[in-house]
C-alpha cells in the first residue's frame, strides 16, 4: 500500500473516529457516564428531543392502582403583609429563626428583592420583618449557622433577575445574624451566572461549613462548591458547566460518611446528577437520571427516605412552563420519585401527572406511618376554575399513590413547605405565590394551611 | 464640452443633490422635546419597533412585556433594560459592564443622539433583545432613528448626485477606455508558489482540516445544544462562513473556496480511489482511472437551474435554518451525501457544477473575483496535442469541471482545484491576479441570467425579512415556532414570483427598451446574456450588507461557540462565558450603505461598458443603458432607504 494511502486512511480514522471518541470521552467523563451510556443518551435525545414526547422511563406503577382512604382538610390563612402588588414569592423555608420555640417563615420576595422574616408570635400571628439589605432576584433561602456562633444565619441564592438572563449577575449572599436577629449582608461570591440554590455541608471534612452552589445561568450555568477558608473567605471550585441548575441538595446519599451533592439540571438537559464526594471534596459526577424529552420542564427535587428502606430517595417534579407563551401546562408534567437501589442505581417511579408541578415535599400527613407527597402548581390551566394549585398524594404504604386536591384558589403557587407550625402535632403547610402571569383573580402571597385535624375517611370501592 | 465645465456641473450636481437633502434635513429637524415612549415587548418584537426622535430629545422609556422576559439592548446608548412580566419596574444594566449591579427603575431616560466626533453622525441605532426569549430570539430587533438623519439624507443625495454626474460625464466627457492592466502572474516558473501548486498533497492538506471542521459542525448540529446562538453549527455556518465567502473568498479569490470545499471532497476521493495520488489506466497513462459508473451528466439537466431552485428552497427556509442547529446539520448531511452518491454515478464534479446551491452563490459572483487561472503562453496550448489539463495524465487528474485551460475566459466555471498545474506537461498554467476591469463577461445561457437576478432578489429578501424591524415580517418566515403556513405560503409565492418572474421580466423589458432606443440589432437572448452581469456588483454588495448585519452583532457568539462548540459547558479557548457585545453597532448601517453604494457605482460603470461594447457608440451606450441604470438606481435607493431609514 502506498504511503499516501496509509496517511489518508489514518487521517480519516482520526477525523471520523478518534475526534468523535475524544469528544464523547470528555463529555461522558464530565457527566459521570460510560462512553456507551453517553452515546445512548445522545442518540435517544436526538430521536426524542423535540417537545411533545412523554417521558415515563421504566415506570411500572401507574396512577389509579390505589383509590385512597383518607382526606385531610386544611384551613388557609394569609400570613405576613397583605398583597399590594402581584406577589413573587420565589422560595420560603420554615425554621425557628430566633430560637424561641415557635416556627417562623423566611421568604424570598423577588418583587421587592428582599428576604423577609415572618416571625411567629405566641398568639400564632406572624409579624413580617425585613432581613438585611436588598438582594437582587432572591431565589432560595436556607438556614445554617455558617459562622458557628450559635445563631441562625441565612444562605441566599441571588439570581440577579428571576426571568431569563445569561449575564453574570448572580451572587451567593449570607445574611449574618448577630445573635439578636440583626442581619448583615455578606456577599461571598458575585458576578457569576444566576444562582438558584445554596446549601451547606462540610465537604472537605475540615470542620467548617462549605457551600454547594447551583447556578441556573441561562446559556452558561454552573455548579460549584465554595470552600470555606475562614474569616468569610471562600474559594470556588467548579464541578459542572451546564446551564439550568435548579437544586444542589446536600446529603450522604451513598452512605459513606461524607456529604454528596445531588443536583437537578434543567433547561435542555433535564438531568439529575450526584456528585460523589471522596471525603476530601474531590467530586465525581454520576448522572442518575436524564429525560429524553428536552422540554420535560424539571422544576425541583427534594430528598427523603420515601420508601423507608433506610436510604435517601429523590422526589422530583416537572412542571416548569416559563418557556411557553402563554405559560401553559404540558401533558407530561407531574410528580415522580427516584428509588435509591444502592450503588447509584435509581429507579424512576411515576407518582402522578400534575400540570405545572413544583415543589414536591413529603410528610406523613395522615399519620399512617408512610410518607405522603405534596406538590403545588405554578402553571395549571387557570382559566378552568377547577384546576388545582395544591394537591397531596396519599401513600398506601406500598408506594401506590392517590391524589387529593386541596385547592384551586389561589393560583400560581411556586413553593410549599411542611411543618407543624402551631405545635398541635399535625403537619401544616405554608405556600408562596408567584404571580407573574395572568389570571390575577386568585392571588396569594404567603398562606398558612393549618391542618384542622379533620380526616375524612373515604369509601373504598 | 470643456473639461472645466463638466467638472463644474458635476461639482454643482454633488452640491445640489447631496447638500440640499442634508441641509433640508438639518433645517427641518424640530427642536428637542421631551417624549414618553412605552415599549411593549413580545415574542419576537417590540411595539413600537421603529422609534423616530430628534437629536437632543429627552426620552423617557417605560416598558412592559406581553409574555416572557425580554430586554431592550441599546448598546450605542449603553443600556440593557431587562423587562419582566407582571412588573412595571425594570432593571437597567450597562452592556459594557454586564456584571455591575443594575439599577431598578420604572422609566429609563436617554438623550437622543450620540456624542463624539464620529458618533455625532450616527442616526440609526438598532436595539435588540438580550434575554433568550425563544427560538427566534436572535432576530428580535428594532430601530431608534434620530433626526437629523445624516446617513439617509446624505446617502440618498449622494446616490442621486453620483447618478447624474456620472451621466454628465458619460454624455459630455471624454470616454476613457478602461485600462487593461496586465495581470499579475502569481506562480512564476521556478517560484515557490508554482512548486507548491504542483505538489500533489497540497489540496488534501488544505481540505482535510475543513472536513474535520464540517464534521464537527454536523455533530454539533445534531447532538449539541438546540440554542442556535450557542451551537457552532449555526454560528460558523451562517454568521461566519457565508460572511467570509461574501466579503473575502469571492471578491478576492473568485471560486477559491471550491478548491478547499469539504462538501464534495469525500465523494471525489471515492470517485478517484485516491486522496493524493493519480490513477491511470494500465494501458493508457493519459487516461485517468475512476471508480463508479462514470456516467455523463444528462444534457437535458445541464445548466444552473437545478442548483438555482435548490438555493431558492434553502433560501426560503433560511430564517428557520439559521435558528436551528439540527436543520443546519441536516442540510450539510444531505449535501455531502448527495455529493458522494453523485460522484459514484456521474463523472467529474457533477455535484458542484449542477447541484450545489453554494456554488450558485459563488459562481454568480466569481466574475468580480481577482484570481483566475489561464495559460501562461497561449501559443504553447495551441501546439499542445494531448490536452492533459482537460483529459488528465499520470501527473494530474482530468479537470473535474471539464475545462480546457486556454479556453477559460471567465471565473464562473473553474473551481481552482489546481489539477491542471500538475497535469500540464509544459508548465504552462498560471494563476493570475487580475487588475482593473475585466473583459466583458458573456453568459452561456438564460439560466445564468436568471441566476444573477434571482440571487440579487434573494439578497434583498434576506435583508427585508431577517434584519427587519417589523416583527410581523419576521413572523411570516419563522417556521420554527410560529409556523403560519398560510402566511409563509404567501411569502414563498411572492418571493418565487419576484425572483423568477417579476425581476427577470423587468430586466427583459428594460433590455427591450434599451434595444429600441439604440436601434441595435443584437439578438434578445444575446443582449440578456451580455447585460445581466450589470447586476453582479450590486448583487454582491447587497449580500455583503446582509452578512455584515449578521457577523458584527454576533461576533461574541462566534467566539463563545469556538470555545464551546456543542454548548456542553466546555471552555476550550476561555471565551465561552464572554458577555455579548456587538462589534461597533453604530457603524453597521454606515457600512451597509457604503457597500451598497459601492456596488451601485460598479454596476453603473460595468453597465455602461457593456452597452458601449454592444453599440460601439458612446451616445447609444448611454441611451441603451439608461433604462437599466434607472432600475439599478431604484434598487439602490430602495435598499439604502431600508438600511438607513427603517
Amino acid at each position: 500500500m502506498k504511503r499516501s494511502t496509509i496517511i489518508s486512511i489514518l487521517t480519516f480514522i482520526f477525523i471520523f473516529i478518534i475526534i468523535p471518541l475524544i469528544i464523547i470521552n470528555v463529555q461522558a467523563k464530565k457527566k459521570g457516564l460510560s462512553m456507551g451510556e453517553f452515546i445512548n443518551q445522545l442518540i435517544s435525545r436526538a430521536k426524542h428531543g423535540e417537545a411533545g414526547v412523554v417521558d415515563e422511563v421504566n415506570s411500572k406503577k401507574k396512577e389509579g392502582i390505589f383509590k385512597g382512604k383518607n382526606n385531610i382538610e386544611f384551613q388557609k390563612k394569609p400570613i405576613g403583609n397583605p398583597i399590594k402588588d402581584k406577589p413573587w414569592i420565589t422560595h420560603l423555608c420554615i425554621n425557628d429563626l430566633n430560637m424561641d420555640g415557635l416556627k417562623d417563615v423566611i421568604i424570598c420576595d423577588a418583587k421587592l428583592n428582599e428576604i423577609r422574616w415572618l416571625k411567629q408570635n405566641k398568639d400564632n400571628n406572624y409579624q413580617e420583618l425585613v432581613l438585611g439589605n436588598k438582594i437582587m432576584g432572591p431565589a432560595q433561602v436556607a438556614v445554617c449557622d455558617i459562622d458557628k456562633d450559635g445563631d441562625n444565619d441565612l444562605l441566599i441564592a441571588g439570581m440577579g433577575m428571576i426571568f431569563p438572563n445569561n449575564d453574570k449577575i448572580g451572587a451567593v449572599v449570607v445574611l449574618e445574624n448577630d445573635g439578636k436577629q440583626n442581619f448583615r449582608n455578606r456577599t461571598l461570591v458575585k458576578n457569576i451566572a444566576r444562582v438558584t440554590d445554596v446549601r451547606p455541608g462540610d465537604f472537605d471534612n475540615d470542620g467548617d461549613i462549605d457551600l454547594a452552589v447551583g447556578q441556573f445561568g441561562y446559556d452558561d450555568g454552573e455548579i460549584r462548591w465554595l470552600e470555606n477558608l475562614g474569616n468569610w473567605n471562600f474559594k470556588s471550585h467548579i464541578i459542572l458547566n451546564l446551564s439550568g441548575t435548579i437544586n444542589t441538595l446536600v446529603d450522604d446519599i451513598d452512605k459513606d460518611g461524607d456529604p454528596d451533592i445531588i443536583a437537578l439540571v434543567s433547561q435542555e438537559w433535564e438531568e439529575i446528577y450526584i456528585f460523589e464526594n471522596d471525603g476530601k471534596a474531590n467530586f465525581r459526577s454520576k448522572l442518575i437520571y436524564g429525560s429524553t424529552n428536552e422540554d420535560f420542564g424539571s422544576s425541583g427535587i427534594s430528598l427523603s427516605d420515601m420508601d423507608k428502606d433506610g436510604d435517601t430517595d429523590i422526589l422530583f417534579t416537572n412542571g416548569d412552563a416559563f418557556d411557553y407563551i402563554p405559560p401553559a401546562p404540558r401533558p407530561w408534567h407531574g410528580v415522580q420519585w427516584l428509588e435509591n437501589r444502592g450503588n447509584f442505581d435509581f429507579k424512576y417511579n411515576l407518582i402522578g401527572k400534575f400540570n405545572g408541578a413544583f415543589s414536591g415535599r413529603t410528610a406523613d400527613i395522615d399519620n399512617d406511618g408512610d410518607l405522603d407527597v405534596f406538590a403545588v402548581s405554578t402553571f395549571n390551566k387557570w382559566d378552568d376554575k377547577e384546576s388545582s394549585s395544591f394537591i397531596w398524594y396519599e401513600n398506601d404504604g406500598k408506594m401506590n399513590f392517590f391524589r387529593h386536591n386541596i385547592t384551586s384558589d389561589p393560583t400560581h403557587l411556586l413553593i410549599v413547605e411542611l411543618a407543624d407550625m402551631n405545635g398541635d402535632g399535625l403537619v401544616d403547610a405554608v405556600t408562596g405565590g408567584m404571580h407573574a402571569y395572568p389570571p390575577y383573580d386568585r392571588m396569594s402571597r404567603v398562606l398558612l394551611w393549618e391542618n384542622i385535624k379533620k380526616i375524612t375517611v373515604m369509601n373504598e370501592k | 464640452m470643456k473639461k472645466w465645465k463638466i467638472n463644474l456641473f458635476i461639482a454643482l450636481c454633488f452640491l445640489t443633490f447631496t447638500g440640499s437633502p442634508v441641509l433640508i434635513e438639518y433645517l427641518t429637524t424640530p427642536e428637542p422635546v421631551t417624549r414618553n415612549i412605552h415599549i411593549e415587548h413580545f415574542r419576537y418584537g417590540m411595539d413600537p419597533s421603529i422609534i423616530r426622535v430628534n437629536r437632543g430629545d429627552k426620552i423617557n422609556f417605560t416598558f412592559s412585556t406581553l409574555d416572557t422576559g425580554h430586554s431592550f439592548f441599546l448598546q450605542d446608548y449603553g443600556i440593557d433594560v431587562k423587562v419582566s412580566p407582571a412588573s412595571e419596574r425594570v432593571k437597567v444594566y450597562d452592556p459594557f459592564n454586564a456584571t455591575e449591579d443594575p439599577y431598578t427603575t420604572e422609566s429609563v431616560k436617554i438623550t437622543a443622539g450620540l456624542n463624539g466626533t464620529l458618533k455625532q453622525f450616527v442616526s440609526l441605532s438598532r436595539f435588540r433583545c438580550h434575554v433568550y426569549c425563544g427560538k427566534m430570539h436572535g432576530f428580535e430587533q428594532g430601530d431608534l432613528i434620530v433626526r437629523p438623519n445624516w446617513l439617509f439624507s446624505g446617502s440618498i443625495g449622494f446616490i442621486f448626485a453620483f447618478f447624474f454626474s456620472w451621466y454628465i460625464r458619460m454624455r459630455w466627457g471624454e470616454l476613457k477606455e478602461p485600462k487593461q492592466l496586465k495581470k499579475i502572474e502569481l506562480n512564476k516558473k521556478n517560484g515557490i508558489l508554482n512548486k507548491l501548486l504542483k505538489w500533489r498533497p497540497l489540496p488534501f492538506i488544505l481540505t482535510v482540516p475543513l472536513i474535520a471542521v464540517f464534521f464537527i459542525l454536523i455533530l454539533a448540529g445534531l447532538f449539541g445544544t438546540k440554542v442556535g446562538g450557542r451551537n457552532i453549527a449555526v454560528m460558523l455556518t451562517w454568521a461566519t462562513w457565508m460572511f467570509a465567502l461574501t466579503v473575502l473568498f469571492v471578491p478576492v479569490g473568485a471560486r477559491l473556496w471550491c478548491s478547499i470545499c469539504p462538501i464534495p471532497s469525500l465523494g471525489e476521493y471515492l470517485q478517484r480511489g485516491a486522496t493524493i495520488g493519480v490513477r491511470t489506466e494500465k494501458n493508457d497513462k493519459n487516461r485517468n482511472r475512476y471508480f463508479g459508473f462514470g456516467q455523463k451528466w444528462p444534457d437535458k439537466l445541464k445548466g444552473p437551474w437545478i442548483r438555482i431552485f435548490l438555493f431558492l428552497i434553502i433560501g426560503s427556509f433560511s430564517a428557520s435554518l439559521a435558528g436551528q442547529p439540527r436543520w443546519t446539520a441536516t442540510v450539510f448531511v444531505i449535501l455531502i451525501s448527495t455529493a458522494i452518491i453523485m460522484s459514484l454515478i456521474w463523472k467529474n464534479r457533477s455535484f458542484c457544477i449542477y447541484i450545489c446551491p453554494v456554488s450558485t452563490f459563488i459562481s454568480t459572483y466569481s466574475p468580480i473575483g481577482r484570481i483566475n487561472i489561464g495559460a501562461r503562453d497561449s501559443s504553447i496550448c495551441k501546439d499542445c496535442k494531448e490536452k492533459s489539463c482537460l483529459n488528465g495524465n499520470e501527473k494530474g487528474w482530468a479537470c473535474p469541471y471539464g475545462l480546457l485551460v486556454p479556453a477559460i475566459n471567465r471565473n464562473m466555471d473553474c473551481g481552482l482545484c489546481g489539477e491542471c498545474f500538475k497535469s500540464c506537461n509544459y508548465d504552462n498554467v498560471s494563476v493570475f491576479f487580475r487588475r482593473g476591469e475585466g473583459k466583458g463577461l458573456k453568459l452561456k445561457n438564460y439560466g445564468e441570467v436568471w441566476q444573477i437576478l434571482i440571487m440579487m432578489t434573494l439578497a434583498m429578501a434576506y435583508s427585508l425579512t431577517l434584519h427587519s424591524p417589523w416583527s410581523k415580517v419576521r413572523d411570516i418566515v419563522n417556521m420554527v415556532d410560529k409556523a403560519d403556513w398560510n402566511s409563509f405560503g404567501m411569502y414563498i409565492f411572492s418571493l418565487w414570483m419576484t425572483a423568477l418572474v417579476i425581476i427577470p421580466g423587468i430586466f427583459l423589458l428594460l433590455n427591450k427598451l434599451g434595444k429600441v432606443l439604440t436601434k441595435t440589432d443584437i439578438k434578445k437572448s444575446d443582449l440578456a446574456k451580455r447585460t445581466a452581469p450589470v447586476f453582479i456588483p450590486l448583487g454582491i454588495s447587497l449580500w455583503a450588507s446582509f452578512f455584515i448585519g449578521m457577523f458584527m452583532p454576533n461576533f461574541t457568539y462566534i467566539l463563545m461557540t469556538l470555545s464551546d462548540p456543542f454548548g456542553w459547558g466546555w471552555d476550550l479557548l476561555g471565551t465561552a462565558g464572554k458577555p455579548w457585545i456587538q462589534i461597533l453597532p453604530w457603524i453597521i448601517p454606515w457600512l451597509q450603505v457604503i457597500i451598497i453604494t459601492t456596488g451601485f457605482i460598479f454596476s453603473l460603470k460595468k453597465g455602461f461598458l457593456i452597452w458601449h461594447s454592444i453599440t460601439g457608440v458612446k451616445r447609444d451606450a448611454i441611451k441603451g443603458f439608461l433604462p437599466q441604470s434607472i432600475f439599478v438606481l431604484m434598487i439602490t435607493l430602495f435598499m439604502v432607504t431600508y438600511f438607513s431609514y427603517f
